[in-house]
């Protein structure tokens, strides 16, 4: 038999006015978890982790987003002024 | 809970990458958070709890050794985490009991109450609905903590007796005693204390 098949109606019950009743977190706050993590992290290892901007972005794309642009930017600026320079 | 960890991606939080960890503390934020103000009955002290979660995560990540479910092993740290800070706030009497009446003053509802509320149309009854909510919320706090623990993980984490017993540390027979006490106290409290209101 599963846990929920355990369970009788009474506790489904219990169970409704349980969720309706108890607090749920602030819908603002799991934005702010990670960069809070971040912060405490840098200070607790006194500048050890998450020392740079890098270290901070919320996802791996972000770097690679940023990384490809460079390129283009580099691509873009070689091309203008590369030849001419010759 | 989600929980296959790719063993490369444990090896990088061994070595205390910290993207692999940033990633960690997005795919888990959210339970952690809703289980830590639960815990707590306060979404400030929620919040505050469950950044330390995730630095202690940080901090110990060696200690995880893969038997267990690394959401477990996140949501033991965030119920030791809850007691601790309960116990202070305990002895800080700041987590003293409220009446009725001063919660009506001062609670805001609970944001999983509007659904209940907002299928009530007559004040009276949005009254009632209220007063409900607010009455399982006091009696839920004077339960005793190891028994509204297991009964929080169980009714509103939707976790298994196993997955409770590895979070606590108890053998899943005792943790469905407790939860079977628990549900027995909450209605015994919220039976006294609507008749309190009543009278």
């Amino acid at each position: 038999m599963t846990d929920k098949a355990e369970d009788d109606k009474e506790h489904n019950d219990v169970r409704a006015l349980l969720k309706g009743a108890i607090p749920s977190p602030d819908p603002d706050a799991e934005a702010r978890v990670l960069p809070q993590v971040q912060r405490k992290l840098y200070a607790r290892s006194r500048g050890k982790f998450y020392r740079d901007g890098w270290s901070r972005a919320h996802s791996m794309p972000s770097v690679f987003l940023m990384a490809a642009t460079m390129l283009i930017v580099a691509l873009v600026v070689y091309l203008l002024l590369g030849p001419r320079g010759l | 809970m989600t929980d296959d960890v790719d063993p490369k991606w444990l090896e990088r939080l061994y070595a205390r990458d910290e993207h692999a960890f940033s990633k960690l503390v997005l795919l888990h934020q959210a339970r952690i958070l809703a289980l830590t103000t639960r815990l707590l009955s306060s979404p400030s002290d929620g919040e505050e709890i469950t950044q330390e979660v995730f630095v202690q995560a940080f901090k110990h990540i060696d200690q995880f050794r893969g038997d267990a479910k690394l959401s477990t092993w996140l949501y033991r740290i965030a119920v030791n985490l809850c007691k601790n800070k309960n116990k202070y706030l305990r002895r800080r009497r700041v987590n003293e009991s409220t009446s009725l009446e001063e919660l009506h003053e001062t609670a805001q509802p609970a944001p999983g109450a509007h659904a209940t509320m907002a299928r009530v149309g007559r004040p009276d009854e949005l009254a009632s609905a209220r007063q409900l909510h607010d009455t399982v919320r006091i009696a839920i706090s004077q339960i005793d903590e190891a028994f509204r623990e297991c009964l929080i993980l169980r009714d509103v984490e939707e976790l298994s007796y196993e997955e409770i017993g590895e979070i606590t540390s108890l053998p899943p027979g005792t943790v469905k005693s407790r939860i079977f006490r628990a549900r027995a106290m909450l209605r015994e409290r919220i039976e006294e204390l609507l008749g309190r209101t009543k009278s």
